[in-house]
């Protein structure tokens, strides 16, 4: 190529920069995304390799339930396959924390020497945090992706739970944990079921040798020679392994023969001492109970005797209480007529006592006359006495009066006077004649001392004249006066004495009628006495009866209470046999379950015992690690996800890649017919765009590559790593896929540039120097519609026009559009896709919760299950099912499928269990009896239809037929649902319920599940409990990561759709600058011009996108159906916000591709418009 | 003392890498009103170039370009687009018709933006097209092609009437007719045209006559007499 030429190509690049740019972009991510996506699992498996080669994971692990001895270690490292050995001790048991939180912990035993050299220390961990154990009772956690985090684990101390009593003897009790760990056997985030605790393994540790104290290990962890070389997930790996895997297997049949009879012997000898041991208990439990039967019944026997007795006493009783009544009513009869008796003496006594007192008033009152009669004749008496003493007082007095007369009459006399008048009043006068002369002094013949006494004589005389003067008496008449006064007296004092005499006679009378009154008082006073007498008698009578009452009371009140003391006794008495009884009953259901507890033990050993078989190995590879099958069988789902929308993404890519070469050689046309002019060869000119495309592929080729085969690995991988600890990610460059693409990218682009060239070349220069014939404009259909077509503005006519006028155009348009659009729709089907498989399986088909595995059927008679099936609180119902293994027996060229043969205990409960529909109509199908159903993947992929026939092959290899009934709606594993007698009609042998579905309280939580799983694997004979909520769980963490993956389709689809739009825009613009220029010059305005273009791109994105939504129903389909694993079937709807976000975007990216192109049209100069054409 | 087009000491430059291309070097002159005037000059003359500022669809650097007392020369964009669009009407050398439009369409292209519009059906049956109304550019001949071109222009109603090379593509038979066609416009309707021309034959027929040679108006000449098109022979 001389050098004028060579400029040609370059400048013609940097003329088209953009068309350049424009394929290198779209080769870049055809190729880029196609070789990317390829390699992706490829790298997922190699950098997972290259941990496990670097962490030395086992290649194969050998499990005996009893148990690997030293000699078998030794006959193991015998091979010569076998590079290095490391015995293990593992063991599952529940560990508490400090705190209280219980974890269920899957404890590995690490080799004593853990030493960069050390050959037999295989699954290397890798330390996080600390050191590794050292000596018994240290351990380090491992920190996977689901269990161990956010924890802070160093310096904890975890104690073996109490309950591991088998345990407790062969392992440290406690553990203090010295480090975290992460390891090559657990890089994923399924959790690993156990029998242990909850379940669940909820904490991987690895502690020293020493802490193990078992006689055998528990399992070999073994490399084979060689095998590191090769990749673990290929085909060389599994035929290296399974060499070894034949030898272990014959080996371990004999040494497990071994191993079998002398456990078997031993367990057996323990068995039957314990079987001895319950029978001796339960006899002495036996005659324990007999004897506390006896007591009781003798006790019972005391109580209806004592009631008879009791009875006896109170029919005594009542006897004495009647004749105690009866004699107290005659008593009371003979008491009342005494009383009567008594009472009428008392009145006529009375009545006497009454008369007699009426007798003694009229004496006493006769008395009291009397007495005042002698009253008034004492008075009359007195009176009497008083007239005598006066009378004697008066006669005194006028004697001495007539002596004092007489006395005076001599004095005088003596004197000489003379005494003429001898009566008083001549008395008086004389005495007053003497007094005169006695005063005045004449002596008189007499003495002086008689003279004074003569004096006194004189006065006292005169005194009583005087005074009797004054009474107009004088001595003589008052003499008379005496003397009648002195008669009347003595007539008086005879009256008085003749009353006397009457007083005293009547005196008389009355003290005889008082003597009489007297007698009779005392007649009556005696009898009185009399009576009284009698009622003191019969006081006493009645003292006497009534204490005789009083103590036949008492006496029946003492048996009344003894009889009610007999009562209660009796009452105690019952009461006490009542609690013997209980007590009885107690202890008789507490020992016959402590002796059926030991009969479960008893028969739990004869199942174990049964269990052992025959001692099988356990050869466990690679395959057989969660995390290992898991991760390999995600990067199978990528394999598969990466085969169509990659291949189809390249089409599309490739597509307008040619597109743009071809419009780029026929824009040229001109030129070509120059330089053929010239004279340049047709091969020299056709170089130029063969160099053009190939430069513009290559380069975006080697670009797509660098780019894509690191970024896509990386991004896949690394949304895998949310599940998975794999610590590098390593993405070598594959060279046969990058090569595979890069070369079809570049013979698509090179076989279009020279096909577009051949056609132009093989025209005469002449020609090729005019102007190519400008396409005839033609009328379209629409025009003849008249009505819509005189309503268009005509920039829409053109734009009609256009569109049909230009129809490779258009096609390339609408395919590149539509095929951009058709990955969209796919990228967000794929997920609807995926996301629906967990809902829709676990939540719409499964109508059950949990799954509990039975090792026989026989489990479930064992009364703890029962117990726990029969609380409806935790179980709502259950029903026991047969799921065996099986195989189909393929029609030719059909995959010979794995299915579940599922045969129901009942029927017509399974329906409760399953919803069996058809998955296009919704519609139940029915299950009964004569049914053989099959799911909908396994119908496909052997094209099975309702009627046909299919053969399968159960685990014992027995082959049958059956007539498939009906096909149902399913997108986990294939199963073959029959009913019991169906099974065992075709397959001759008898169901065995090997698992129970239950269904389980919608408000059930987490703790519940777990509790849930440790009482259940107590039971006898069950093997394991599973949720369906875990399985949904790890189901929604691989459609999380899938999620990410679905993202890095759509980005890149969309980064597609950018590129092809962008593409054809431009070359739209570029083609019709000239137009637009026109325009221009016409005096349109930039947003018209635009417009004007615009239009046309809108049409076609819109039409390309409708098509592409349609397409992409298909690409999904056959994407979906291409990724899908074997057993898992997908959704197959694609909902409407997919479609709805695929078209939006298409049309969001034709925006932001017309919002540049936008500038582009605005910087077309009008003087195109001058030019010629080309 | 003001013209219906006025150029005013008008300069183009244009930067080629290094290079600084003079393309109007103080180009000065005018054009009345209804005048048919022809711009002639050899290639590279600067012709075109002052066909372009002249119809809005380049600026000048220097100088004022006045047309019906309107300063072009200061317009932006956006008032060149207007300008454009109601006051030029555009002839071709290619004619450059939309393939995908009929005759009639490609009028009414032009005709639909405009405020004033001519018929375009009349139009194109003045330009002597009324029975092809409906054919596509491709089904018409070179000649046919440029009438519509120029009914386009036409129908715009515009107040000049801009030309380049309008023969040029065409054949000698043709190309007469058009520029006949292009002159009896311009005395039927008073409009001002002006032709852009290599050839200096054509110059007989116009009112005016303005000679450019190396970026400068060298010539401003008025033909009192112009001849009629079917007399001019090249």
């Amino acid at each position: 190529m001389n050098k004028t030429y060579h400029k040609t190509v370059l400048r013609t690049i940097r003329s088209t920069l953009s068309r350049f740019l424009a394929i290198f972009a779209i080769v870049a991510l055809g190729v880029g995304f196609l070789a990317g996506l390829l390699s992706s699992p490829v790298d997922m498996r190699f950098s997972a390799d290259h941990y496990y080669d670097e962490a030395d994971l086992y290649d194969i692990r050998i499990l005996s339930t009893l148990g690997l001895t030293d000699s078998d270690l030794e006959e193991v490292r015998k091979l010569d396959e076998v590079e290095a050995v490391m015995p293990v001790h593992d063991s599952d048991f529940v560990l508490l924390s400090s705190e209280g939180d219980s974890y269920t912990t899957r404890m590995h035993s690490l080799p004593s020497d853990t030493g960069d050299g050390s050959a037999d220390y295989l699954n290397r961990l890798t330390l996080v945090e600390g050191r590794l154990p050292e000596k018994a009772g240290e351990c380090v956690v491992l920190l996977s992706k689901s269990i161990g985090q956010q924890h802070e684990w160093v310096g904890q101390t975890l104690t073996l739970d109490p309950d591991e009593e088998d345990l407790k003897d062969h392992v440290a009790n406690t553990f203090t944990v010295v480090g975290t760990v992460k390891g090559p056997a657990y890089v994923s985030m399924e959790q690993e079921h156990t029998t242990a605790g909850s379940g669940k393994v909820g904490l991987l540790a690895y502690t020293a040798d020493d802490s193990f104290t078992m006689d055998y290990y528990t399992g070999f962890y073994l490399s084979v020679r060689g095998a590191k070389d090769m990749n673990s997930f290929g085909s060389a790996y599994e035929d290296a392994v399974a060499a070894v895997t034949d030898q272990l297997e014959t080996l371990g049949k004999d040494r497990s023969a071994i191993r079998y009879e002398q456990i078997v012997d031993d367990a057996n000898a323990e068995l039957d001492d314990a079987k001895e041991e319950y029978a001796e208990k339960k006899a002495e439990a036996d005659q324990k109970l007999a004897d506390a039967k006896q007591e009781l019944d003798d006790g019972a026997q005391e109580i209806a005797d004592g009631e008879k007795e009791l009875k006896d006493a109170q029919s005594a009783i009542d006897n004495g209480q009647a004749e105690l009544d009866s004699n107290r009513a005659s008593y009371n009869t003979q008491i009342a007529s005494a009383r009567q008796q008594l009472n009428d003496g008392y009145a006529q006594i009375q009545n006497y006592q009454a008369q007699l007192d009426e007798g003694k008033k009229q004496l006493t009152d006769a008395q009291a006359q009397l007495t005042e009669g002698y009253s008034q004749l004492s008075d009359g008496d007195a009176q009497l006495e008083a007239a005598k003493a006066q009378l004697d007082a008066t006669q005194q007095n006028l004697d001495g009066l007539d002596s004092g007369k007489e006395a005076l009459w001599q004095t005088a006399a003596s004197l000489g006077l003379p005494v003429s008048d001898t009566t008083d009043a001549g008395a008086l006068a004389m005495i007053a004649q003497l007094q005169s002369l006695l005063g005045s002094g004449t002596e008189l013949p007499i003495p002086p001392e008689q003279a004074a006494a003569l004096v006194e004589q004189l006065s006292s005389l005169q005194g009583g004249l005087q005074a009797l003067a004054e009474q107009g008496l004088d001595t003589v008449s008052a003499r008379t006066q005496l003397e009648a006064g002195l008669a009347e007296y003595e007539k008086n004092l005879a009256a008085a004495q003749a009353a006397r005499t009457q007083l005293d006679a009547q005196q008389k009378l009355l003290d005889d009628k008082s003597a009489e009154l007297q007698s009779q008082q005392d007649t009556l006073n005696a009898n009185r006495a009399e009576l009284d007498a009698n009622a003191a008698v019969l006081q006493q009578t009645i003292d006497s009866t009534e204490a005789q009452f009083s103590s036949a009371e008492a006496e029946l009140a003492d048996a009344r209470a003894q009889y009610a003391d007999g009562v209660q006794e009796l009452a105690d008495a019952k009461q006490k046999l009542a609690d013997g009884q209980k007590e009885y009953e107690e202890k008789k259901a507490e020992a016959e379950e402590k002796l059926s507890d030991a009969d479960e033990k008893i028969k739990d050993a004869e199942a174990q015992i049964r269990d052992i078989e025959e001692g099988e190995w356990y050869l466990f590879t690679r395959d057989d690690n969660v995390s290992f099958s898991s991760y390999d069988s995600n990067a199978d789902k990528i394999a598969a996800i990466a085969t169509v929308f990659p291949v189809f993404f390249f089409l599309v890519a490739a597509l307008v890649a040619l597109t743009t070469m071809t419009r780029m050689v026929e824009e040229e046309r001109q030129q070509i017919g120059t330089l053929k002019a010239l004279g340049y060869s047709s091969a020299k000119i056709a170089g130029k765009y063969l160099f053009y495309a190939a430069f513009a592929s290559v380069t975006g080729s080697v670009f797509g590559l660098l780019v894509g085969m690191n970024l896509f690995p990386t991004i896949i991988i690394s949304a895998y790593n949310i599940m998975y600890d794999i610590p590098k990610i390593l993405t070598p460059f594959n060279f046969p896929y990058a090569l595979f693409s890069s070369l079809a990218a570049i013979a698509c682009t090179l076989a279009a540039t020279l096909s577009a060239c051949w056609a132009e070349l093989r025209e005469v220069p002449a020609r090729l120097m005019l102007p190519k014939a400008p396409k005839a404009g033609k009328r379209i259909f629409l025009e003849y519609i008249t009505p819509i077509w005189s309503r268009m503005k005509f920039t829409r006519k053109v734009t009609a026009r256009n569109l049909i006028r230009y129809k490779k155009r258009f096609f390339m348009t609408v395919i590149g559009i539509s095929g951009c659009t058709a990955l969209l729709v796919t990228g967000f089907g794929i997920k609807d896709s995926i996301s629906d498989i967990v809902s829709l399986q676990f939540n719409d088909l499964s109508k059950y919760q949990l799954t509990v595995g039975l090792k026989d059927p026989s489990a479930l008679e064992g009364r703890d299950l029962q117990k726990i099936l029969s609380d409806k609180e935790r179980i709502k119902g259950s029903l026991a099912v047969m799921q065996n293994d099986g195989k189909i027996v393929p029609k030719k060229g059909d995959p010979a499928d794995s299915i579940t043969i599922f045969v129901p205990s009942d029927a017509s409960a399974l329906p409760d269990y399953f919803t069996f529909r058809h998955r296009t109509d919704d519609q139940p199908v029915a299950f009964d009896e004569n049914s053989v159903i099959i799911t909908e993947k396994l119908a496909e992929r052997h094209h099975l239809k309702v009627g046909d026939t299919i053969t399968v092959e159960n685990q014992a290899e027995t082959k049958a037929s059956f007539t498939i009934t009906d096909i149902c709606e399913n997108y986990v594993y294939h199963y073959l649902y029959l009913s019991q007698s169906a099974y065992e009609k075709a397959f001759g042998e008898k169901m065995e319920e090997n698992a129970l579905l239950c269904q389980l309280p919608v408000d059930g939580t987490p703790e519940d599940e777990d509790s849930l799983t440790t009482d259940l694997l107590k039971c006898r004979d069950v093997a394991g409990a599973s949720f369906t909520t875990e399985l949904s769980r790890s189901f929604g963490n691989t459609i999380a990561s899938i999620n990410y993956i679905v993202i890095v389709l759509i980005i890149s689809a969309g980064a597609l759709a950018f590129v092809v739009l962008y593409n054809l825009t431009n070359i739209n613009i570029t083609e019709r600058e000239k137009e637009i220029a026109t325009i221009k010059v016409l005096g349109f305005y930039d947003k018209e011009v635009s417009s004007y273009i615009y239009r046309e791109t809108a049409a076609l994105t819109i039409i390309g996108t409708a098509v592409g939504l349609v397409l992409g129903i298909f690409l999904h389909q056959f994407v979906i159906r291409t990724a899908e694993v074997d057993m898992v079937m997908f959704g197959r709807a694609i909902y409407a916000p997919s479609y709805l976000w695929a078209a939006l975007l298409t049309l969001l990216f034709s925006l932001l591709v017309n919002l540049v192109m936008h500038r582009k049209l605005k910087k077309v100069s009008m003087v195109e418009s001058m030019k010629a054409p080309e | 003392m003001s013209h219906f087009i006025e150029f005013e000491d008008v300069c183009k430059y244009y930067v080629m890498g290094e290079n600084k291309i003079t393309a109007a070097d103080h180009i000065s002159f005018f054009v009345e009103k209804g005048e048919f005037c022809i711009i002639v000059g050899p290639s590279g003359a600067g012709k075109t170039t002052v066909l372009n500022m002249l119809g809005g669809m380049d600026t000048c650097d220097e100088g004022r370009i006045v047309l019906d007392g309107n300063l072009i020369s200061e317009y932006s964009q956006k008032q060149l687009t207007t300008y454009r669009r109601y006051d030029v009407g555009f002839v071709f050398q290619f004619y450059n018709l939309v393939q995908n439009l009929t005759a009639l369409e490609n009028v009414e292209l032009a005709s639909e933006i405009c405020r004033d519009p001519l018929d375009a059906r009349e139009t194109l049956t003045g330009v002597g097209l009324g029975e092809r109304l409906r054919n596509f550019p491709a089904q018409l001949s070179g000649g046919e092609q440029q009438r519509v071109a120029i009914a386009r222009a036409l129908a715009k109603n515009p107040k000049i009437l801009l030309c380049d090379e309008p023969t040029g593509a065409l054949d000698y038979n043709t190309g007469k007719a058009v520029l006949g066609l292009l002159q009896d416009t311009c005395r039927n309707t008073g409009r001002t045209v002006i032709v852009i021309t290599h050839n200096s034959a054509l110059t007989g027929m116009a009112d005016r006559i303005i000679r450019i040679k190396s970026g400068k108006a060298v010539s401003n000449e008025v033909n009192l007499h112009p001849t009629p098109v079917e007399e001019i022979e090249w």
